[in-house]
């Protein structure tokens, strides 16, 4: 996906569903201001009711985009669309269900609901940002290689260090055989978003042969050239690492955003029967 | 020392290729550095690991430094090589044999790296992970854990404790009014299954204050799933509500078909459980004509800015004080004579001198005759007698009271009769003298006579008159009464007003007593006075809203038959 695919989807048919969101949020804005309950404003009211309908109408809606983009059946221009009309729809949810609460929040099932509701939005906002901001790194980070390509790449560079590093003293051996050894690229969620992490055994091996000295003049021309071989697999490490945090970043947001939503979802449904049970 | 160095290589097919080469050294080293007599060219073993020496026939072999050897699974750092025993440097395996006899070596060194370095683009796959996937998470599993958290502790356990209350509420047979003992217990022994009940979080709003002893004893109104509360819950306990209306004559109008929720919205906050607002009221009495097709003779009131001016209901009707009396000659700025005083001395009177609120200062308590009035307006009727007054009570207890003061003083003796007054002897005589029965019975009948006189005169029915109207008797003269004093304290009977809240404010600037001559003056302020501060929702200073001052449900005396 590169940035004008992903920014299409939200100038898809030229703003279409930004400018319908745009007009619900207004009307629902207008109405609320105008209407007057003759108590606190709140969910009871037919007002509170008609907005309440048609919240829970989107908040179903958003998560059928889930059902949505899992069919095959669904094509690529289509999808779009309904990406673009979720992305709207989830911000305007949000304002929706607080005219209909009349903006009272307290501790209960309701306000549960518009939290979840709130944070599956939010974790959207948050994938959409990342729709825009990480199709370039993904494919810069790597400049033209593939994952594979690098890897195989890292692995030979280590074999070059071993030869090149065979004839010197016992301690580089020791720092390049854990470095070969023991060097990660990810391995955990937070070791997936470091670029340049501090303890990453090649920088360290770098900084230990940079600061190596040596007697004879082969010594000093394999150390030069061990150095060459630590330096570009080092600039090899940070742009997968690069790659792996972006590729990271672009799916994680999800792992939030699905299981809020579904979480939302049940907090719908006890809503409506809470409500409706004790009427 | 001669040997032939023999180094083995494992095939992957699992064939053993083998490769001799002849060392000759004393001692011979073993090392990844230059200048070892055994190249152990692997990156982990170090320029010199160890060294193996010939001493009395036998062979030793010596870790280098800090390195050691591995004979018979023990590391060492020295030890002695026997022929067909294995030993370790390194990742290397060798073993120690003896050579052929026409070789000219005295041993064979097998070596073999049995440990070779791992694959190592493998293993940096294997140690990384490049996605997400990789990892091995999954949101399906979070998103059942969730949705099943919130089932279970927002929708079953609510659910559970409901049918659990009502269940004990069955056993209980609890039905009816319950006393506040009753229903407080039932709170504090609420059926939660979790330390906190959890139908508590069901509630969208607070309970208001006078239900909040209901605590989260919801079934306690909340009695049939997904119906609304009926009225016959509220009535259980609220069983004298009162219509509005005459029902008979506004059927309408009745509240008895009106859920009660209708109006009194539950869980809305600690104040807001009746409504507030005059379209509550102006839905109906904005148009009141049509509403009721004519029966109605109210003016129409959309807001208190649209009320009209205060009035008695049935003017014509209206009680009269019974009294004659002049507020705009009481306020005189200058004041008023003082019948006993000094010469010349005026008393100034204000409202309080008075008018004094009663103990809930709501209304004004009733003036009594004798705080108030008793100073200026002395009782007094006889001359000889100065401290005898007339009782300020009925006027037969009155009457009586002039007619046995002056037997006592007939009987008693000692009147000085005024000038151009006529008294008999008796009832002038040293007062306590003794008289005849003759003597007594003239004094008895001039007595009489002369209460005759005071009750229908000056002392008597002008005295009274002065502040009471009187109502002659035309056969019998001395048989006047007082006119009746209303009952009512109230006139505006269908407002609630306070004084209590606008004790600050004088009291002229509403009631306008100083131009009030008669008592029969009613010195009801101008709406206009109140409409200065109050008016309807928005945009006063005091927003004031019909039922700031009207009670729904106690404009009328008729008991609600509230149905279901």
């Amino acid at each position: 996906m590169d940035i004008k695919l992903s920014e299409s989807f939200l100038a898809y048919k030229n703003y279409k569903y930004l400018k319908l969101s745009s007009l619900v949020l207004l009307i629902a804005f207008v109405a609320y201001l105008a209407h007057d309950p003759g108590r606190a404003p709140n969910g009871g009211t037919w007002f509170g009711y008609t907005l309440g309908v048609i919240s829970a109408g989107i908040v179903i809606f958003l998560a059928w985009f889930g059902v949505k983009k899992r069919q095959f059946a669904t094509g690529v221009d289509l999808l779009k669309g309904w990406l673009s009309a979720h992305v709207y729809l989830g911000i305007v949810v949000i304002f929706l269900s607080l005219f209909h609460s009349g903006f009272q929040l307290g501790l209960n099932l309701h306000s549960l609901l518009w939290t979840l509701v709130t944070l599956t939005v939010v974790s959207g906002m948050y994938g959409v940002f990342c729709y825009v901001r990480y199709p370039s790194v993904l494919t810069g980070s790597r400049q033209g290689l593939t994952r594979a390509e690098i890897l195989l790449e890292l692995s030979e560079l280590d074999l070059q260090a071993r030869e090149v590093a065979i004839g010197l003293g016992d301690d580089i051996n020791e720092v390049l055989l854990k470095a070969a050894e023991t060097t990660q690229v990810g391995g955990s969620i937070g070791k997936m978003l470091e670029i340049d992490p501090a303890n990453c055994p090649t920088k360290l091996a770098l900084a230990f042969v940079d600061s190596a000295s040596v007697t004879s003049e082969d010594q000093e021309a394999a150390l030069r050239k061990l150095q060459g071989v630590l330096t570009r697999k080092s600039e090899l490490l940070r742009r997968l690492r690069t790659y792996v945090r972006a590729a990271t970043l672009v799916r994680l947001w999800l792992y939030f955003h699905v299981p809020l939503s579904i979480g939302a979802l049940v907090a719908l449904v006890a809503h409506v029967v809470a409500v409706f049970f004790y009427w | 020392m001669k040997l032939i160095l023999r180094t083995l290589q494992r095939k992957s097919t699992g064939d053993i290729v083998s490769r001799d080469t002849k060392v000759d050294g004393s001692p011979i080293r073993f090392g990844r550095g230059a200048d070892a007599e055994i190249l152990l060219n692997d990156p982990r073993a170090l320029l010199h690991q160890a060294t193996l020496l010939e001493r009395d026939g036998s062979l030793y072999i010596e870790a280098a430094g800090q390195a050691n050897v591995k004979i018979a699974g023990n590391l060492v750092s020295s030890g002695r090589l026997n022929i067909g025993e294995k030993f370790e440097i390194g990742p290397y395996e060798l073993e120690l044999q003896v050579a052929p006899e026409a070789s000219d070596a005295k041993y064979i060194m097998t070596l073999e790296l049995i440990h070779p370095l791992e694959n190592i683009r493998d293993t940096l796959s294997e140690r990384s992970t490049l996605s997400v996937e990789d990892l091995g998470m999954r949101a399906k599993p979070w998103s059942i854990a969730i949705g099943l958290i919130i089932a279970v502790l927002f929708l079953a356990v609510p659910l559970v404790e409901h049918f659990n209350g009502e269940a004990k509420r069955q056993i209980a047979e609890i039905d009816g009014p319950r006393s506040v003992k009753e229903i407080r217990d039932a709170n504090v022994e609420g059926e939660h299954l979790l330390p906190v009940s959890m139908r508590q979080f069901w509630q969208a709003g607070h309970l208001s204050s006078s239900h909040k002893i209901l605590g989260t004893d919801c079934s306690a109104c909340h009695q049939e799933p997904f119906q609304q509360v009926a009225n016959e819950t509220c009535v259980n306990c609220h069983s004298d509500a009162h219509e509005h209306v005459n029902a008979e004559e506004f059927p309408d109008a009745s509240i008895s078909d009106t859920a009660c929720q209708a109006c009194h919205k539950e869980h809305e906050g600690s104040e807001a459980l009746v409504l507030n607002t005059d379209e509550f009221c102006s839905d109906c009495h904005g148009n009141i004509a049509a509403v009721t097709k004519g029966k109605s003779d109210l003016k129409d009131i959309v807001s208190f800015e649209s009320h009209g001016d205060f009035y008695y209901e049935d003017d014509a009707n209206r009680p009269k004080s019974g009294l004659k009396f002049s507020h705009k000659q009481h306020l005189d700025k200058e004041g008023m004579k003082v019948p006993e005083g000094a010469l010349g001395e005026r008393r100034v009177m204000n409202c309080d001198s008075c008018h004094v609120a009663d103990v809930t200062g709501t209304v004004m308590a009733k003036p009594e005759f004798e705080k108030v009035c008793a100073d200026c307006h002395s009782l007094a009727f006889e001359p000889n007698a100065p401290d005898r007054a007339i009782p300020h009570a009925d006027v037969a207890v009155a009457k009586q009271y002039i007619r046995d003061a002056y037997a006592s003083i007939a009987l008693h003796g000692g009147f000085k009769p005024r000038e151009g007054e006529n008294a008999p002897s008796v009832v002038r005589r040293i007062p306590g003298s003794k008289a005849t029965v003759l003597e007594k019975k003239e004094a008895l009948q001039w007595a009489e006579s002369k209460a005759d006189e005071v009750i229908g005169g000056h002392f008597g029915k002008k005295l009274c008159g002065e502040c009471h109207e009187i109502v002659e008797d035309k056969v019998d003269p001395l048989n006047w009464t007082l006119a009746e004093m209303p009952q009512a304290d109230l006139y505006l009977q269908k407002g609630l007003f306070s004084h209590a809240p606008h004790k600050t404010a004088d009291c002229a600037e509403c009631h306008s007593a100083e131009q009030s001559e008669e008592a029969n003056d009613l010195i009801l302020p101008s709406i206009n006075v109140c409409k200065d501060c109050h008016g309807g929702d928005n945009g006063s200073l005091v927003p004031t809203t019909c039922t700031s001052c009207h009670e729904f449900h106690k404009e009328n005396k008729i008991k609600a038959e509230v149905k279901q």
